[in-house]
């Protein structure tokens, strides 16, 4: 399992992201290659791996682990649902509002809050189990391919030039990167500026800009600190 | 190679403290929930300035297990639903549905959801909710007492100690400087405590203060 994490432009500092949706398998070794402007400290590449680890536990406890399985709930909204129609249609020969006792007493049983969205969270939440189950074996070292270093540094080389807000700069970061050809982090930079000003080291869905349905980037993010490149 | 538990050894003016800011605390919840997974290595790294050494890690170990317990009190448990006098009332209601409905096909699947059917998907889901729970805690629990802690040199926190320990500024005032460079030093998560301690008050993220000596090579550890 192969992950690959990228130190970002951003002004006046950095952003560190871990893409974990998309993972190259070669072989039986783990890696998690670290791309930067310039050399990172052992404690930040740890950094890194811990933002990894944090990312991939929250995706975990979004997902069912610890809540019924799919058949379960399917039961549940059934059975339940059928009761409730049942006890409602028995009340409502006695006068509408047996009826809505009835259903009331029985809605209070229905799984609330398990629905379409928890199902969502758990497809999530296996992508992240593929990842967690061979945590223990990504050790974050310094990125060496050449290429992917030179592709970073053109992002930095962009970045220094760049006037204008926070908000502006993002806006032309992103299209830098899509420009070259670097969606992922396109969508990075379109989360980051999305949630300007809050909090945006989560897994994020990315916000639905075209017609198309919009796809889930996954990934860690982490601030970083800021970078003086000559 | 392991999972990696970090947690930052800050430059203080006197010596060091651990902190454990929020994103190491959802890391270690987040490990939990790894290892509930799967047993893996893990390895506690606590990021440092260059030269600092851990001596005794029991203590180092302690504080760990109390960022392990603060990070995971808040895990979730079973979301909604009535509880209490409420579920009672409810099994209690189908009871009532099933011996005195008439003889009604509805009453009584009403009554069997409400007495049986409700009572027990709710206990599955709990205890589903509870092994979850306890195989996250029982790996962590378990990596605490057990994983090497190395001391990692964190570039930020170097900087950080020339901010702390400049001398010819007093205390509170290195430390308001300290926490102003948090942010562009990477370590905006230590921000709070330097503010806090800036103001002399009791910071809201875990910390401990830790003694430290000074070495004869000039490097700064904890005393064993």
């Amino acid at each position: 399992m192969e992950l690959e994490a990228f130190v970002l432009p951003l002004p006046d500092r950095s952003l560190g992201v871990v893409i974990w949706d998309r993972v190259r398998r070669r072989g039986t070794a783990s890696s998690l290659a670290v791309y930067a402007p310039g050399e990172l400290s052992p404690g930040e590449l740890s950094e890194v791996a811990s933002a990894l680890t944090r990312s991939v536990g929250e995706a975990l406890g979004q997902g069912l682990t610890g809540r019924p399985g799919v058949a379960t709930l399917a039961i549940w909204w059934i059975v339940a649902a059928l009761a409730a129609v049942l006890l409602a249609a028995r009340g409502l020969t006695l006068g509408p509002g047996y009826a809505w006792l009835a259903l009331l007493a029985v809605g209070v049983t229905l799984p609330w809050g398990m629905g379409l969205r928890a199902l969502r969270a758990d497809s999530l939440a296996r992508a992240a189990r593929r990842i967690a189950v061979r945590a223990g074996e990504v050790a974050p070292i310094p990125g060496g391919d050449a290429r992917t270093r030179e592709r970073l540094l053109a992002v930095w080389q962009f970045a220094r030039g760049q006037r204008g807000t926070f908000e502006e700069q993002l806006v032309g970061l992103e299209r830098f990167c899509r420009d070259n050809m670097w969606p992922a982090i396109a969508d990075v930079y379109a989360d980051r500026r999305a949630a300007a000003g809050g909090e945006a080291d989560r897994v994020q869905p990315r916000p639905h800009l075209g017609r198309r349905a919009p796809r889930r980037r996954l990934y860690a993010a982490l601030e970083m600190r800021a970078w003086r490149l000559s | 190679m392991a999972i990696e538990l970090i947690v930052y050894a800050a430059p203080l003016a006197d010596g060091v403290g651990l902190a454990a800011p929020r994103p190491a605390l959802d890391a270690i919840a987040g490990a939990g929930r790894i290892l509930g997974e799967r047993q893996q290595a893990v390895q506690l790294s606590l990021l440092a300035p260059a030269g600092w050494t851990c001596g005794d890690e029991r203590d180092v170990r302690g504080f760990y297990r109390r960022a392990a317990v603060i990070a995971t009190a808040s895990e979730p448990g079973l979301e909604g639903g009535p509880s209490g006098r409420w579920h009672a009332a409810l099994v209690a209601c189908g009871w009532l549905l099933i011996l005195g409905g008439g003889g009604s096909a509805a009453a009584v699947v009403g009554g069997l959801w409400l007495a049986a059917g409700y009572p027990l998907m709710r206990r599955r889901v709990r205890a589903r909710r509870l092994d979850a729970v306890r195989r996250a805690a029982a790996g962590l629990a378990h990596a605490l007492g057990e994983a090497p802690i190395e001391a990692r040199e964190h570039a930020g926190l170097t900087r950080l100690r020339e901010i702390a320990q400049d001398t010819s500024r007093p205390p509170a005032e290195r430390y308001r400087h300290a926490s102003a460079a948090c942010g562009a030093l990477g370590l905006g998560g230590l921000s709070e405590l330097y503010e806090a301690l800036g103001r002399g008050a009791s910071p809201d993220i875990p910390w401990c203060s830790m003694a430290t000596v000074e070495g004869d090579d000039g490097s700064v550890r904890q005393p064993a």
